[in-house]
């Protein structure tokens, strides 16, 4: 059907009239080959139809969907539970603080843990040695 | 002293010591993910196994020595390097010790009792301008390629008679295994050693 109305241009005046004038002269000729859309019967009618549909609207089973049950187990669950929009944007300001704040947590643990069990170790050694000088080991 | 000087094209050795190796941290609650050209505050639990993150992190310039024995460290993709620190410091010693009889004491007693470190004198020729420690408990692993391309970074490395006294170290810290010391004490031992310990301590069935 489309394709046989690219034999119709469209133009300017009587011509155009007449292109219409022809084309639908052809469309009526033809057969219908259109598909008829379509045709809805209705089964029930009236008040029957109406209780059945509010009998069914109330007896429908709930379903309950829970991601973390559903995905626990799966690969898929870290993307699904906390996808990017969950997360916290940063600046590349905030970023980059947060990497410093990072390094500064690390570093700062990193020197008391070593400042703190050399001296328990060395005093362990000096309560020893100072036993054993003063001939009370 | 105890350092050697290597020259640049010589290849890399146990008990090589360099300046300026890049030690990268990271804090996995806390990591600045970059998604989608975003960067976004995740935590390393939010991703599944076998993912790939892009992240911000911080790239210390620290001191390093190399752990790696020598053949794997010709052929292997990555070495491992342990990072240096200041000696005092490392202690937590603001002052140092005020006589040569004081300091030979605090570096034996460390030798002693400190498995973690190992000390490492000053010398000023290779730009140790105080008296350093590795700390074995901090291992860097950097690419061989890229260690490679540092070794103008290489400042020393250990002598003969240090480079055996290392190995020793390093190898008798990733060998031990825990233990707890206090098992075959008396009931009493164990009440003084539990005393002294100051660490929560549980004695045996025989201790109580």
């Amino acid at each position: 059907m489309q394709t046989a109305r690219s034999r119709y241009k469209i133009e300017n005046g009587a011509a155009t009239a007449t292109s219409a004038a022809q084309y639908f002269a052809d469309e009526a000729s033809q057969p219908d080959l259109r598909w008829p859309g379509p045709q809805f019967r209705q089964p029930l009618s009236g008040v029957l139809s109406a209780w059945l549909l509010a009998a069914a609207t109330l007896t429908a089973p709930v379903v309950y969907y829970d991601p973390q049950c559903e995905f626990g187990g799966a690969g898929v669950y870290s993307i699904t539970e906390s996808g990017a929009q969950r997360r916290r944007r940063l600046s590349l300001r905030e970023a980059r603080l947060l990497a410093l704040g990072t390094l500064a947590d690390i570093e700062r643990r990193l020197w008391q843990e070593r400042a703190a069990e050399a001296q328990f170790l060395s005093s362990l050694w000096q309560a020893d040695t100072d036993d054993l000088r003063d001939g009370r080991a | 002293m105890i350092y050697e000087t290597a020259a640049p094209d010589e290849p890399i050795r146990q008990g090589d010591i360099f300046r300026h190796i890049p030690r990268v941290d990271a804090s996995l609650g806390n990591l600045a993910v970059i998604e989608d050209e975003e960067t976004r505050e995740a935590s390393w639990r939010d991703f599944g196994m076998g993912s790939t993150v892009t992240a911000v992190l911080p790239i210390k310039s620290v001191f390093g020595i190399v752990l790696t024995q020598d053949c794997d460290a010709r052929r292997g993709e990555y070495l491992c390097l342990c990072q240096i620190d200041p000696f005092l410091e490392v202690l937590g010693q603001s002052a140092p010790p005020s006589n040569p009889k004081k300091w030979q004491h605090l570096i034996i007693n460390q030798a002693k009792t400190n498995n973690r470190l190992f000390y490492l004198p000053s010398d000023e020729r290779i730009g140790l301008t105080e008296r350093m420690v590795a700390d074995f408990r901090i291992v860097i692993r950097i690419s061989r390629v890229d260690l490679e391309d540092l070794r103008h970074n290489r400042i020393a490395r250990l002598n003969e008679v240090a480079l055996s006294h290392f190995r020793e170290s390093f190898s008798h810290f990733f060998r031990r295994y825990a233990y707890n010391e206090w098992y075959p004490l008396t009931r009493d031992e164990y009440n003084a050693y539990a005393a002294a310990c100051g660490e929560g301590t549980e004695p045996y069935t025989w201790q109580r």
